[in-house]
């Protein structure tokens, strides 16, 4: 995305946002994600207050965008899923925040 | 609400919530109640409850949250700049017997060995091992904002001067009480947070725990 100064009129910025992280759910996982090493299904269920389907939902699109890891294993004979930002995800994810930071700062009081 | 989006706040809340569960509390308390009795019947090495607590005490925690916790709440790990540092503490007990063995000395030759040396013993030695003991909770609160870290740090350094000052017991006695006074308030604290975490956190039912494919 462009990271010019935004002025008025120019709203360009706006509509470069990466709609993929822009999702408020989305965005809370990733907050989340961001802030820790790993962390597994259950902690960002109890966290976000997302439920379970929902959770499961958005983790596949954020797979699928690059945004996350999703290791599955198995731990005494349950299925346990950790998960962690990658690389192209924590880089996505600071550059919607300095997109989101620019844009509300360029806009009038 | 994205340009307000505190991620400092996200962090502590995180850090926070792996350390509502009491069992710390419980492993510490447990520690020191076993010091403190090895204090009044000497039948326990020191130096081999710490090597114990330091080697053994993250496995035997570690296998309690295994069992209790993460099923309840899940697994969360934090960046590897948040954990503690098994090393910082062998350092830290390195540097508080140096720092043990050269203020004796230094008492001896400002006071006189007889009155250096009971200075040292009945004093020094009680509010030095507030003050060591103080570190790891006052660490914890400044490291993940749980604030009756700090609150164990003050009961440590205030017990550790008070029992020799108002006279209660002075030198090895004096350690031992406070161990035995932190070590009770931190056990009873324990306990109670761990009831309430299984009160507030039951086991979510089968099959909700994990990603569908």
């Amino acid at each position: 995305m462009s990271t010019t100064e935004i002025g008025k009129g120019d709203l360009q910025p706006i509509a470069d946002i990466d709609r993929m992280i822009h999702e408020p759910a989305r965005l809370m996982i990733l907050a989340y994600l961001y802030v820790v090493e790993s962390a597994d299904f259950l902690f960002l269920m109890r966290q976000t207050g997302l439920t379970g389907g929902n959770l499961s939902s958005h983790l596949s699109k954020l797979e699928a965008a690059g945004y996350i890891d999703i290791e599955k294993e198995f731990v005494d004979k349950k299925p346990h899923t950790m998960l962690r930002l990658t690389d192209k995800g924590r880089a996505a994810f600071r550059e919607y925040r300095q997109s989101m930071q620019q844009i509300f700062d360029g806009l009038p009081d | 609400m994205s340009q307000n989006l505190d991620l400092k706040e996200i962090e502590r809340r995180v850090e926070q919530s792996v350390f509502q569960d009491g069992l710390m509390e419980i492993m510490l308390g447990i520690f020191l109640l076993v010091v403190s009795a090895s204090f009044a019947t000497s039948a326990i090495s020191i130096p081999f409850i710490s090597m114990f607590t330091i080697f053994l005490g993250k496995p035997i925690l570690e296998r309690l949250k295994k069992r209790y916790i993460y099923p309840r709440i899940g697994y969360v790990k934090l960046r590897p700049e948040k954990e503690a540092d098994p090393k910082g503490i062998v350092v830290a007990g390195i540097v508080y017997v140096v720092i043990l063995l050269g203020s004796m000395g230094v008492f001896h030759l400002t006071m006189g060995e007889e009155r250096g040396w009971a200075f040292w013993f009945n004093y020094f030695l009680p509010a030095s091992t507030g003050f060591m003991l103080a570190i790891g909770p006052f660490w914890l609160g400044e490291t993940y904002g749980v604030k009756r870290g700090y609150v164990f740090a003050a009961l440590f350094l205030l017990s550790g001067i008070a029992i020799p000052v108002l006279g209660i017991a002075s030198g090895y006695e004096a350690v031992g009480l406070e161990c035995l006074l932190v070590g009770m308030v931190s056990l009873i604290s324990g306990v109670i947070m761990f009831t309430r975490f299984l009160r507030k956190y039951p086991l979510p039912a089968e099959g909700t725990s994990d990603v569908n494919d």
